[in-house]
Protein backbone atom coordinates (compact mmCIF):
# COMPACT_ATOMS: atom_id res chain seq x y z
CA UNK A 1 0.00 0.00 0.00
CA UNK A 2 1.23 3.02 -0.68
CA UNK A 3 1.50 6.29 0.95
CA UNK A 4 -0.15 8.19 -1.55
CA UNK A 5 -3.51 6.23 -1.28
CA UNK A 6 -3.16 6.08 2.67
CA UNK A 7 -3.26 9.39 3.03
CA UNK A 8 -6.64 10.15 0.93
CA UNK A 9 -8.17 6.95 1.12
CA UNK A 10 -10.13 8.70 4.43
CA UNK A 11 -11.35 11.17 1.64
CA UNK A 12 -13.23 8.29 -0.10
CA UNK A 13 -15.49 7.53 2.95
CA UNK A 14 -16.14 10.74 3.83
CA UNK A 15 -16.81 13.06 0.87
CA UNK A 16 -19.32 11.24 -0.89
CA UNK A 17 -21.63 11.66 2.08
CA UNK A 18 -20.90 15.48 2.88
CA UNK A 19 -21.45 15.95 -0.68
CA UNK A 20 -24.61 14.02 -0.63
CA UNK A 21 -25.69 16.05 2.55
CA UNK A 22 -24.82 19.53 0.66
CA UNK A 23 -26.68 18.29 -2.13
CA UNK A 24 -29.94 16.73 -1.03
CA UNK A 25 -29.97 18.87 2.46
CA UNK A 26 -28.02 22.09 1.77
CA UNK A 27 -29.29 23.21 -1.39
CA UNK A 28 -32.63 22.82 -0.79
CA UNK A 29 -32.26 24.71 2.50
CA UNK A 30 -30.39 27.82 0.76
CA UNK A 31 -33.07 27.21 -2.13
CA UNK A 32 -35.53 27.40 0.60
CA UNK A 33 -34.23 31.07 1.51
CA UNK A 34 -34.51 32.26 -2.03
CA UNK A 35 -38.06 31.20 -2.10
CA UNK A 36 -39.13 32.64 1.40
CA UNK A 37 -38.15 36.34 -0.99
CA UNK A 38 -40.37 35.32 -3.42
CA UNK A 39 -43.86 34.24 -4.87
CA UNK A 40 -45.16 30.60 -6.61
CA UNK A 41 -48.16 30.54 -8.15
CA UNK A 42 -48.65 27.19 -9.90
CA UNK A 43 -48.16 27.79 -13.69
CA UNK A 44 -46.08 30.69 -13.19
CA UNK A 45 -43.18 29.62 -11.48
CA UNK A 46 -40.91 31.99 -8.84
CA UNK A 47 -40.59 35.38 -9.19
CA UNK A 48 -38.70 37.66 -6.46
CA UNK A 49 -40.70 40.36 -4.69
CA UNK A 50 -38.07 41.20 -1.78
CA UNK A 51 -38.91 41.16 1.85
CA UNK A 52 -42.71 40.93 1.24
CA UNK A 53 -43.40 38.00 3.07
CA UNK A 54 -41.63 38.96 6.01
CA UNK A 55 -43.53 41.96 6.35
CA UNK A 56 -46.86 40.01 5.87
CA UNK A 57 -45.83 37.85 9.16
CA UNK A 58 -45.49 40.74 11.21
CA UNK A 59 -49.26 42.09 10.71
CA UNK A 60 -50.80 38.32 10.74
CA UNK A 61 -52.10 37.45 13.51
CA UNK A 62 -52.90 33.66 12.68
CA UNK A 63 -49.02 33.48 12.82
CA UNK A 64 -48.68 35.02 16.35
CA UNK A 65 -52.19 32.87 17.83
CA UNK A 66 -50.02 29.86 16.07
CA UNK A 67 -46.47 30.65 17.67
CA UNK A 68 -47.85 31.35 20.95
CA UNK A 69 -49.89 28.19 20.92
CA UNK A 70 -46.85 26.88 19.51
CA UNK A 71 -44.96 27.36 22.69
CA UNK A 72 -47.65 26.63 25.24
CA UNK A 73 -48.07 23.28 23.79
CA UNK A 74 -44.21 22.36 23.60
CA UNK A 75 -43.73 23.96 27.00
CA UNK A 76 -46.37 22.05 29.02
CA UNK A 77 -45.45 18.51 27.41
CA UNK A 78 -42.45 19.23 28.45
CA UNK A 79 -42.92 19.96 31.87
CA UNK A 80 -45.04 17.12 31.88
CA UNK A 81 -42.92 14.26 30.37
CA UNK A 82 -40.11 15.55 32.59
CA UNK A 83 -41.96 15.34 35.94
CA UNK A 84 -43.69 12.26 35.05
CA UNK A 85 -40.49 10.39 33.52
CA UNK A 86 -38.43 11.85 36.48
CA UNK A 87 -40.78 10.49 38.88
CA UNK A 88 -40.90 6.92 36.89
CA UNK A 89 -37.42 6.53 36.44
CA UNK A 90 -37.26 7.13 40.26
CA UNK A 91 -39.48 4.28 40.88
CA UNK A 92 -37.74 1.94 38.47
CA UNK A 93 -34.57 2.26 40.04
CA UNK A 94 -35.35 1.11 43.13
CA UNK A 95 -34.86 -2.81 42.70
CA UNK A 96 -38.31 -3.97 41.99
CA UNK A 97 -38.90 -7.25 40.68
CA UNK A 98 -39.77 -7.16 36.66
CA UNK A 99 -37.86 -4.48 36.00
CA UNK A 100 -37.18 -5.71 32.55
CA UNK A 101 -40.78 -6.28 31.85
CA UNK A 102 -41.77 -2.75 32.71
CA UNK A 103 -38.96 -1.25 31.00
CA UNK A 104 -39.80 -3.04 27.65
CA UNK A 105 -43.75 -2.51 27.78
CA UNK A 106 -43.09 1.45 28.20
CA UNK A 107 -41.37 1.68 25.70
CA UNK A 108 -43.85 0.64 23.30
CA UNK A 109 -45.76 3.44 22.02
CA UNK A 110 -42.27 5.39 21.16
CA UNK A 111 -41.97 3.92 18.06
CA UNK A 112 -45.29 3.53 16.81
CA UNK A 113 -46.73 5.76 14.06
CA UNK A 114 -47.81 9.20 14.70
CA UNK A 115 -50.58 8.87 11.95
CA UNK A 116 -52.02 5.45 13.33
CA UNK A 117 -51.72 6.50 17.49
CA UNK A 118 -53.42 9.72 16.53
CA UNK A 119 -56.57 7.45 15.05
CA UNK A 120 -56.50 4.97 17.98
CA UNK A 121 -56.63 8.25 20.16
CA UNK A 122 -59.37 9.68 18.53
CA UNK A 123 -61.40 6.82 18.94
CA UNK A 124 -60.59 6.97 22.75
CA UNK A 125 -61.04 10.18 22.96
CA UNK A 126 -64.61 10.40 21.09
CA UNK A 127 -67.73 12.25 23.31
CA UNK A 128 -70.10 9.53 22.71
CA UNK A 129 -68.39 6.21 21.80
CA UNK A 130 -65.15 6.46 23.11
CA UNK A 131 -64.07 4.69 26.68
CA UNK A 132 -62.56 8.10 27.74
CA UNK A 133 -65.30 9.80 28.87
CA UNK A 134 -66.92 6.43 29.89
CA UNK A 135 -64.14 6.47 32.28
CA UNK A 136 -64.97 9.61 33.41
CA UNK A 137 -68.67 9.30 33.71
CA UNK A 138 -67.76 5.98 36.48
CA UNK A 139 -66.29 8.28 38.89
CA UNK A 140 -69.39 11.05 38.27
CA UNK A 141 -67.45 13.71 35.86
CA UNK A 142 -69.36 14.87 32.97
CA UNK A 143 -68.57 14.10 29.59
CA UNK A 144 -66.06 16.18 28.15
CA UNK A 145 -65.86 17.16 24.41
CA UNK A 146 -61.94 16.56 23.99
CA UNK A 147 -61.80 17.01 20.41
CA UNK A 148 -64.09 19.67 20.10
CA UNK A 149 -63.44 22.03 22.66
CA UNK A 150 -61.24 25.40 22.58
CA UNK A 151 -59.01 24.43 25.52
CA UNK A 152 -59.79 20.35 25.89
CA UNK A 153 -58.68 19.88 22.12
CA UNK A 154 -55.19 21.36 23.38
CA UNK A 155 -54.82 19.08 26.18
CA UNK A 156 -56.01 16.18 23.88
CA UNK A 157 -52.98 16.74 22.12
CA UNK A 158 -50.66 16.95 25.34
CA UNK A 159 -51.69 13.79 26.22
CA UNK A 160 -51.11 12.11 23.17
CA UNK A 161 -47.37 13.53 23.00
CA UNK A 162 -47.15 12.56 26.85
CA UNK A 163 -48.26 9.05 26.41
CA UNK A 164 -45.93 8.70 23.68
CA UNK A 165 -42.69 10.19 24.43
CA UNK A 166 -42.64 10.16 28.61
CA UNK A 167 -41.21 6.73 28.44
CA UNK A 168 -38.50 8.26 26.37
CA UNK A 169 -37.28 10.46 29.44
CA UNK A 170 -38.00 7.85 32.14
CA UNK A 171 -35.87 5.38 30.60
CA UNK A 172 -32.96 7.75 29.37
CA UNK A 173 -33.15 9.49 33.03
CA UNK A 174 -33.07 5.89 34.34
CA UNK A 175 -30.23 4.86 32.05
CA UNK A 176 -28.34 7.88 33.48
CA UNK A 177 -29.26 7.18 37.06
CA UNK A 178 -27.78 3.14 36.73
CA UNK A 179 -24.40 4.01 35.39
CA UNK A 180 -23.98 5.82 38.66
CA UNK A 181 -21.59 4.21 40.92
CA UNK A 182 -23.06 1.94 43.00
CA UNK A 183 -21.17 2.13 46.28
CA UNK A 184 -21.85 5.87 46.26
CA UNK A 185 -25.53 4.75 47.58
CA UNK A 186 -24.26 2.80 50.20
CA UNK A 187 -22.03 5.06 51.67
CA UNK A 188 -24.93 7.97 50.98
CA UNK A 189 -27.12 4.89 53.15
CA UNK A 190 -24.07 4.44 55.93
CA UNK A 191 -24.04 8.07 56.43
CA UNK A 192 -27.95 7.58 57.13
CA UNK A 193 -29.02 9.96 54.31
CA UNK A 194 -32.84 9.02 53.64
CA UNK A 195 -34.14 7.76 50.24
CA UNK A 196 -35.28 11.30 48.71
CA UNK A 197 -32.32 13.01 50.20
CA UNK A 198 -30.13 10.83 48.34
CA UNK A 199 -32.30 11.70 45.35
CA UNK A 200 -31.91 15.18 45.54
CA UNK A 201 -28.20 15.77 46.92
CA UNK A 202 -26.76 13.13 44.82
CA UNK A 203 -28.58 11.25 42.04
CA UNK A 204 -30.36 14.42 40.66
CA UNK A 205 -27.47 16.78 40.39
CA UNK A 206 -25.17 14.28 38.98
CA UNK A 207 -27.69 13.31 36.37
CA UNK A 208 -28.34 16.82 35.82
CA UNK A 209 -26.24 17.23 32.65
CA UNK A 210 -27.61 14.40 30.82
CA UNK A 211 -31.21 14.92 32.17
CA UNK A 212 -31.04 18.47 30.52
CA UNK A 213 -29.53 17.24 27.51
CA UNK A 214 -32.77 14.77 26.81
CA UNK A 215 -35.05 17.30 27.57
CA UNK A 216 -33.51 19.28 24.70
CA UNK A 217 -33.38 16.49 22.16
CA UNK A 218 -37.39 16.33 23.16
CA UNK A 219 -37.60 19.80 22.68
CA UNK A 220 -36.60 19.71 19.41
CA UNK A 221 -39.03 16.85 18.81
CA UNK A 222 -41.67 18.51 20.52
CA UNK A 223 -41.38 21.46 17.97
CA UNK A 224 -41.75 19.45 14.86
CA UNK A 225 -45.45 18.25 15.74
CA UNK A 226 -47.71 17.93 12.77
CA UNK A 227 -48.86 14.71 12.43
CA UNK A 228 -51.14 14.71 15.53
CA UNK A 229 -52.70 18.06 14.96
CA UNK A 230 -53.32 16.96 11.37
CA UNK A 231 -55.65 13.41 11.84
CA UNK A 232 -56.63 14.34 15.25
CA UNK A 233 -57.81 18.29 15.34
CA UNK A 234 -57.66 19.53 11.90
CA UNK A 235 -56.50 22.67 13.52
CA UNK A 236 -59.65 23.17 14.93
CA UNK A 237 -61.99 23.84 16.29
CA UNK A 238 -61.43 27.29 14.37
CA UNK A 239 -57.86 27.74 14.46
CA UNK A 240 -57.62 26.20 18.29
CA UNK A 241 -54.88 23.48 17.77
CA UNK A 242 -53.60 25.44 15.18
CA UNK A 243 -49.55 24.94 15.91
CA UNK A 244 -47.12 27.23 14.07
CA UNK A 245 -45.92 23.74 11.76
CA UNK A 246 -49.80 23.04 10.72
CA UNK A 247 -50.42 26.70 10.12
CA UNK A 248 -47.44 26.54 7.52
CA UNK A 249 -48.47 23.39 6.11
CA UNK A 250 -52.03 25.15 5.28
CA UNK A 251 -50.51 28.46 4.01
CA UNK A 252 -48.13 26.25 1.37
CA UNK A 253 -49.67 23.42 0.55
CA UNK A 254 -53.24 24.56 0.35
CA UNK A 255 -53.32 28.03 -0.53
CA UNK A 256 -49.97 26.94 -2.53
CA UNK A 257 -48.43 30.52 -1.07
CA UNK A 258 -45.07 28.47 -0.36
CA UNK A 259 -43.22 31.76 -0.65
CA UNK A 260 -45.04 32.72 2.55
CA UNK A 261 -45.00 29.20 4.05
CA UNK A 262 -41.06 29.06 3.52
CA UNK A 263 -40.86 32.72 5.02
CA UNK A 264 -42.70 31.56 8.36
CA UNK A 265 -40.24 28.78 8.34
CA UNK A 266 -37.51 30.49 8.33
CA UNK A 267 -38.61 32.87 11.03
CA UNK A 268 -39.64 29.39 13.49
CA UNK A 269 -36.34 27.69 12.90
CA UNK A 270 -34.10 31.19 14.05
CA UNK A 271 -36.19 31.99 17.32
CA UNK A 272 -35.94 27.76 18.23
CA UNK A 273 -32.54 28.11 17.42
CA UNK A 274 -31.50 31.66 19.19
CA UNK A 275 -33.92 29.89 22.10
CA UNK A 276 -31.16 27.03 21.88
CA UNK A 277 -28.47 28.64 22.10
CA UNK A 278 -29.24 31.15 24.65
CA UNK A 279 -30.65 28.17 27.21
CA UNK A 280 -27.31 26.24 26.87
CA UNK A 281 -25.05 29.37 27.33
CA UNK A 282 -27.41 29.67 30.09
CA UNK A 283 -27.34 26.40 31.87
CA UNK A 284 -23.04 26.21 30.94
CA UNK A 285 -22.73 30.10 32.87
CA UNK A 286 -24.55 28.10 35.73
CA UNK A 287 -22.50 24.76 35.34
CA UNK A 288 -25.48 22.43 34.98
CA UNK A 289 -24.31 21.71 31.18
CA UNK A 290 -20.61 20.90 30.20
CA UNK B 1 -40.69 3.58 50.26
CA UNK B 2 -43.65 0.94 50.97
CA UNK B 3 -43.12 -1.57 47.23
CA UNK B 4 -47.07 -1.76 47.35
CA UNK B 5 -47.31 1.77 46.66
CA UNK B 6 -44.07 1.76 43.81
CA UNK B 7 -45.87 -1.47 41.86
CA UNK B 8 -49.18 0.51 41.88
CA UNK B 9 -47.85 3.77 40.38
CA UNK B 10 -45.90 1.55 37.87
CA UNK B 11 -49.19 -0.43 37.31
CA UNK B 12 -51.18 3.05 36.76
CA UNK B 13 -48.74 4.12 33.70
CA UNK B 14 -48.53 0.32 31.89
CA UNK B 15 -52.34 0.25 32.24
CA UNK B 16 -51.92 3.89 30.38
CA UNK B 17 -49.47 3.18 28.48
CA UNK B 18 -51.19 -0.53 26.83
CA UNK B 19 -54.76 0.52 26.90
CA UNK B 20 -54.68 2.78 23.60
CA UNK B 21 -52.94 -0.77 22.51
CA UNK B 22 -55.58 -3.29 23.38
CA UNK B 23 -58.34 -1.10 22.52
CA UNK B 24 -57.39 -0.72 18.53
CA UNK B 25 -56.80 -4.56 18.54
CA UNK B 26 -60.35 -4.54 20.15
CA UNK B 27 -61.93 -2.19 17.69
CA UNK B 28 -60.49 -4.08 14.76
CA UNK B 29 -62.64 -7.14 15.70
CA UNK B 30 -65.93 -4.73 16.42
CA UNK B 31 -68.76 -4.81 13.86
CA UNK B 32 -70.99 -1.09 13.90
CA UNK B 33 -73.31 -2.82 16.10
CA UNK B 34 -70.58 -3.10 19.36
CA UNK B 35 -69.40 0.29 18.35
CA UNK B 36 -72.10 2.13 18.44
CA UNK B 37 -73.27 0.38 21.70
CA UNK B 38 -74.29 2.63 24.44
CA UNK B 39 -71.58 1.83 26.57
CA UNK B 40 -67.93 1.00 25.42
CA UNK B 41 -67.66 -2.77 24.93
CA UNK B 42 -64.13 -3.74 26.47
CA UNK B 43 -64.00 -7.75 26.74
CA UNK B 44 -64.51 -10.06 23.52
CA UNK B 45 -67.09 -12.93 23.44
CA UNK B 46 -68.12 -11.70 26.65
CA UNK B 47 -69.17 -8.18 26.31
CA UNK B 48 -69.73 -8.32 21.93
CA UNK B 49 -69.09 -10.94 19.85
CA UNK B 50 -65.67 -10.55 18.06
CA UNK B 51 -66.29 -10.78 14.04
CA UNK B 52 -63.17 -10.42 11.34
CA UNK B 53 -65.34 -7.77 8.93
CA UNK B 54 -62.46 -5.35 8.68
CA UNK B 55 -59.84 -8.11 8.35
CA UNK B 56 -61.73 -8.76 4.97
CA UNK B 57 -62.02 -5.14 4.14
CA UNK B 58 -58.22 -4.74 4.37
CA UNK B 59 -57.83 -7.48 1.94
CA UNK B 60 -59.98 -6.49 -0.42
CA UNK B 61 -62.55 -8.88 0.46
CA UNK B 62 -66.54 -8.06 0.47
CA UNK B 63 -68.56 -9.55 3.28
CA UNK B 64 -72.63 -10.80 2.93
CA UNK B 65 -74.37 -8.39 0.75
CA UNK B 66 -71.55 -5.11 0.41
CA UNK B 67 -70.66 -3.47 -2.58
CA UNK B 68 -67.08 -3.46 -4.14
CA UNK B 69 -67.50 0.20 -3.63
CA UNK B 70 -67.43 -0.07 0.17
CA UNK B 71 -64.61 -2.17 0.23
CA UNK B 72 -62.68 0.99 -1.51
CA UNK B 73 -64.35 3.09 0.47
CA UNK B 74 -62.83 1.62 3.70
CA UNK B 75 -59.38 0.74 2.70
CA UNK B 76 -58.28 2.72 -0.43
CA UNK B 77 -55.71 1.28 -2.31
CA UNK B 78 -53.95 -0.58 0.60
CA UNK B 79 -52.16 -2.85 -1.64
CA UNK B 80 -50.75 -0.03 -4.00
CA UNK B 81 -49.72 2.04 -0.59
CA UNK B 82 -48.35 -0.90 1.14
CA UNK B 83 -45.82 -1.94 -1.94
CA UNK B 84 -44.79 1.58 -1.55
CA UNK B 85 -44.15 1.94 1.73
CA UNK B 86 -41.79 -1.18 1.48
CA UNK B 87 -40.25 0.12 -1.70
CA UNK B 88 -39.69 3.46 0.31
CA UNK B 89 -38.87 2.36 3.57
CA UNK B 90 -36.46 -0.65 2.25
CA UNK B 91 -34.55 1.32 -0.44
CA UNK B 92 -34.15 4.73 1.83
CA UNK B 93 -32.44 2.74 4.50
CA UNK B 94 -30.54 0.53 2.21
CA UNK B 95 -29.22 3.91 0.93
CA UNK B 96 -29.07 5.10 4.21
CA UNK B 97 -26.97 2.20 6.17
CA UNK B 98 -24.64 2.50 2.93
CA UNK B 99 -23.66 6.66 3.14
CA UNK B 100 -24.08 6.30 7.36
CA UNK B 101 -21.44 3.12 7.25
CA UNK B 102 -19.01 4.67 5.47
CA UNK B 103 -19.54 7.84 7.45
CA UNK B 104 -19.29 6.56 10.88
CA UNK B 105 -16.04 4.37 9.42
CA UNK B 106 -14.32 7.47 8.76
CA UNK B 107 -15.41 8.99 11.61
CA UNK B 108 -14.05 6.66 14.03
CA UNK B 109 -11.20 5.19 11.97
CA UNK B 110 -9.66 8.34 11.26
CA UNK B 111 -8.25 11.82 12.10
CA UNK B 112 -9.67 14.73 9.91
CA UNK B 113 -7.38 17.85 10.49
CA UNK B 114 -9.27 20.67 8.82
CA UNK B 115 -12.29 19.58 8.93
CA UNK B 116 -12.06 18.21 12.82
CA UNK B 117 -14.14 15.01 13.63
CA UNK B 118 -16.79 16.45 15.81
CA UNK B 119 -17.32 19.17 13.59
CA UNK B 120 -18.66 16.83 10.90
CA UNK B 121 -20.34 14.46 13.29
CA UNK B 122 -21.92 18.11 14.25
CA UNK B 123 -22.51 18.62 10.73
CA UNK B 124 -24.51 15.44 10.27
CA UNK B 125 -25.78 15.48 13.61
CA UNK B 126 -27.07 19.08 12.55
CA UNK B 127 -29.56 17.66 9.78
CA UNK B 128 -31.74 16.72 12.47
CA UNK B 129 -32.81 19.87 14.15
CA UNK B 130 -35.03 20.88 10.44
CA UNK B 131 -38.87 20.36 11.21
CA UNK B 132 -39.80 18.54 8.45
CA UNK B 133 -42.30 21.27 6.99
CA UNK B 134 -39.29 23.80 6.12
CA UNK B 135 -37.80 21.19 4.43
CA UNK B 136 -40.90 19.64 2.80
CA UNK B 137 -41.53 23.54 0.69
CA UNK B 138 -38.18 23.54 -0.90
CA UNK B 139 -38.36 19.73 -1.62
CA UNK B 140 -41.90 20.09 -3.39
CA UNK B 141 -40.68 22.86 -5.53
CA UNK B 142 -37.23 21.16 -6.35
CA UNK B 143 -38.73 17.81 -7.55
CA UNK B 144 -41.47 19.74 -9.45
CA UNK B 145 -38.74 21.31 -11.29
CA UNK B 146 -37.11 17.87 -12.09
CA UNK B 147 -40.45 15.94 -12.51
CA UNK B 148 -40.05 13.63 -9.41
CA UNK B 149 -43.19 14.64 -8.15
CA UNK B 150 -45.62 11.98 -6.84
CA UNK B 151 -42.80 8.96 -7.22
CA UNK B 152 -41.27 6.61 -5.14
CA UNK B 153 -38.09 8.05 -5.82
CA UNK B 154 -38.19 11.30 -4.28
CA UNK B 155 -39.56 9.99 -0.82
CA UNK B 156 -36.02 7.49 -1.16
CA UNK B 157 -33.84 10.61 -1.33
CA UNK B 158 -35.71 12.86 1.49
CA UNK B 159 -35.81 9.92 3.76
CA UNK B 160 -31.96 9.08 3.50
CA UNK B 161 -31.29 12.39 4.61
CA UNK B 162 -34.00 12.31 7.50
CA UNK B 163 -32.46 9.30 8.77
CA UNK B 164 -28.86 9.71 8.18
CA UNK B 165 -27.95 10.92 11.06
CA UNK B 166 -29.57 8.46 13.79
CA UNK B 167 -27.78 5.70 11.83
CA UNK B 168 -24.42 7.54 11.48
CA UNK B 169 -24.46 7.98 15.06
CA UNK B 170 -25.71 4.28 16.01
CA UNK B 171 -22.56 2.61 13.67
CA UNK B 172 -20.62 5.22 15.14
CA UNK B 173 -21.05 3.69 18.76
CA UNK B 174 -20.91 0.12 17.52
CA UNK B 175 -17.67 0.63 15.40
CA UNK B 176 -16.33 2.12 18.77
CA UNK B 177 -16.70 -0.79 20.26
CA UNK B 178 -14.67 -3.08 18.07
CA UNK B 179 -11.07 -2.93 18.87
CA UNK B 180 -8.95 -1.21 16.27
CA UNK B 181 -5.92 -3.69 16.48
CA UNK B 182 -7.81 -6.22 14.75
CA UNK B 183 -8.48 -4.07 11.46
CA UNK B 184 -4.59 -3.44 11.86
CA UNK B 185 -3.38 -7.15 12.13
CA UNK B 186 -5.77 -7.34 8.96
CA UNK B 187 -3.80 -4.07 7.48
CA UNK B 188 -0.47 -5.69 8.27
CA UNK B 189 -1.56 -9.23 6.41
CA UNK B 190 -1.70 -7.17 3.41
CA UNK B 191 -5.64 -6.59 3.19
CA UNK B 192 -6.82 -2.78 1.72
CA UNK B 193 -8.63 -0.31 3.72
CA UNK B 194 -11.89 -1.80 1.60
CA UNK B 195 -11.05 -5.37 3.01
CA UNK B 196 -10.52 -4.65 5.78
CA UNK B 197 -13.96 -2.72 6.31
CA UNK B 198 -15.83 -5.07 3.95
CA UNK B 199 -14.20 -8.14 5.28
CA UNK B 200 -13.29 -7.90 8.86
CA UNK B 201 -15.22 -5.19 10.52
CA UNK B 202 -19.21 -5.41 8.61
CA UNK B 203 -19.04 -8.99 9.99
CA UNK B 204 -18.86 -7.98 13.78
CA UNK B 205 -20.68 -5.30 13.79
CA UNK B 206 -24.05 -7.22 11.51
CA UNK B 207 -26.03 -6.80 14.80
CA UNK B 208 -25.49 -3.00 15.44
CA UNK B 209 -25.95 -2.73 11.53
CA UNK B 210 -28.89 -4.67 11.40
CA UNK B 211 -30.12 -2.68 14.74
CA UNK B 212 -29.80 1.18 12.44
CA UNK B 213 -31.34 -0.60 9.69
CA UNK B 214 -34.49 -1.78 11.67
CA UNK B 215 -34.81 2.11 13.16
CA UNK B 216 -34.56 3.83 9.68
CA UNK B 217 -37.07 1.50 8.14
CA UNK B 218 -39.59 1.93 10.87
CA UNK B 219 -38.98 5.95 10.59
CA UNK B 220 -39.72 5.68 7.02
CA UNK B 221 -42.51 3.59 7.50
CA UNK B 222 -43.92 6.19 10.09
CA UNK B 223 -43.21 9.41 8.05
CA UNK B 224 -46.00 11.52 7.67
CA UNK B 225 -45.90 14.74 6.60
CA UNK B 226 -43.42 15.06 3.91
CA UNK B 227 -44.90 11.57 1.69
CA UNK B 228 -48.40 13.51 2.32
CA UNK B 229 -46.19 16.63 0.86
CA UNK B 230 -44.43 15.36 -2.68
CA UNK B 231 -47.04 12.11 -3.35
CA UNK B 232 -50.76 12.67 -4.54
CA UNK B 233 -51.88 9.25 -6.18
CA UNK B 234 -48.98 6.66 -7.39
CA UNK B 235 -46.28 7.22 -4.55
CA UNK B 236 -48.89 7.44 -1.44
CA UNK B 237 -47.39 5.53 1.66
CA UNK B 238 -49.88 3.43 3.83
CA UNK B 239 -50.10 6.78 6.42
CA UNK B 240 -50.99 9.01 3.36
CA UNK B 241 -53.89 6.66 2.08
CA UNK B 242 -55.39 6.10 5.11
CA UNK B 243 -55.28 10.09 6.69
CA UNK B 244 -56.47 10.63 2.78
CA UNK B 245 -59.86 7.78 4.21
CA UNK B 246 -61.12 9.70 6.50
CA UNK B 247 -62.53 12.59 4.52
CA UNK B 248 -64.16 9.62 2.09
CA UNK B 249 -66.42 8.52 4.93
CA UNK B 250 -68.02 8.60 8.07
CA UNK B 251 -66.30 7.01 11.05
CA UNK B 252 -66.33 3.35 10.69
CA UNK B 253 -63.83 3.16 13.62
CA UNK B 254 -63.50 -0.81 12.98
CA UNK B 255 -61.88 -0.44 9.18
CA UNK B 256 -59.93 2.18 11.13
CA UNK B 257 -58.69 0.42 13.69
CA UNK B 258 -57.64 -2.19 11.18
CA UNK B 259 -55.59 0.26 9.30
CA UNK B 260 -54.18 1.85 11.99
CA UNK B 261 -52.95 -2.00 13.17
CA UNK B 262 -51.25 -3.05 10.22
CA UNK B 263 -49.31 0.05 10.49
CA UNK B 264 -48.54 -0.50 13.72
CA UNK B 265 -47.51 -3.84 13.86
CA UNK B 266 -43.69 -3.16 12.21
CA UNK B 267 -42.96 -1.11 14.79
CA UNK B 268 -44.08 -3.09 17.71
CA UNK B 269 -41.85 -6.32 16.03
CA UNK B 270 -39.02 -3.33 15.81
CA UNK B 271 -39.80 -2.11 19.08
CA UNK B 272 -39.50 -5.93 21.28
CA UNK B 273 -36.73 -7.27 19.14
CA UNK B 274 -34.28 -3.81 18.97
CA UNK B 275 -35.47 -3.06 22.46
CA UNK B 276 -31.68 -2.99 24.29
CA UNK B 277 -31.11 -0.32 21.35
CA UNK B 278 -33.84 2.32 21.33
CA UNK B 279 -33.30 4.44 23.94
CA UNK B 280 -29.43 4.81 22.97
CA UNK B 281 -30.38 5.28 19.56
CA UNK B 282 -33.15 8.00 20.09
CA UNK B 283 -30.69 9.53 22.97
CA UNK B 284 -28.43 9.67 19.84
CA UNK B 285 -25.93 8.15 22.25
CA UNK B 286 -26.15 10.67 25.15
CA UNK B 287 -27.29 7.92 27.48
CA UNK B 288 -25.48 4.41 27.17
CA UNK B 289 -27.14 1.16 28.62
Amino acid sequence: MNSFSEKYIKYYFIVPVVTYIFIVALFPLLFSIYMSFSKWAPGYGLSFIGITNFKYIFTDNRFYNSAILTFIYVFSLIFLEFIIGTFLAYLLHKNIKGKNIFRVLFMLPMLLSPVAVSYVWKMILDSNIGPANYFLSMIGIAPIEWLSGNYTSVISLIIVDVWQWTPFMTLTILAAFESLPKDLFEAALVDGSSNFSIFTKIMFPLCLPIIITITLLRTIDAFKVFDTVYILTGGGPGTSTEILNFYIYLKGFRNFDLGYGTAMSWIQLIVIIILFMYVTKLLKGSGALR
Amino acid sequence: MKKTFIYSILSVWLVFTLFPIYWVILMSFKDATSVYAKTPKFIPFIDFEPTLLSWYHIFGKTVGGESEYMILDAIGENGLYLKNSLIVSFCSSILTITLGVMAAYALTRFKFKRWNNDNISFFILSQRMFPPVALAMPFFLLFHFVGLLDNVISLIIVYSIMNLPIVTWLVKEFLNDVPIELEEAALVDGCTRWQALLKILLPITVPGISVAFLFSFVFCWNEFLLALSVTFKNAKTLPVGMAGLTTLRGPSYWDIAANSLIIMIPPLIVTIIANKYIIRGLSLGAVKQ
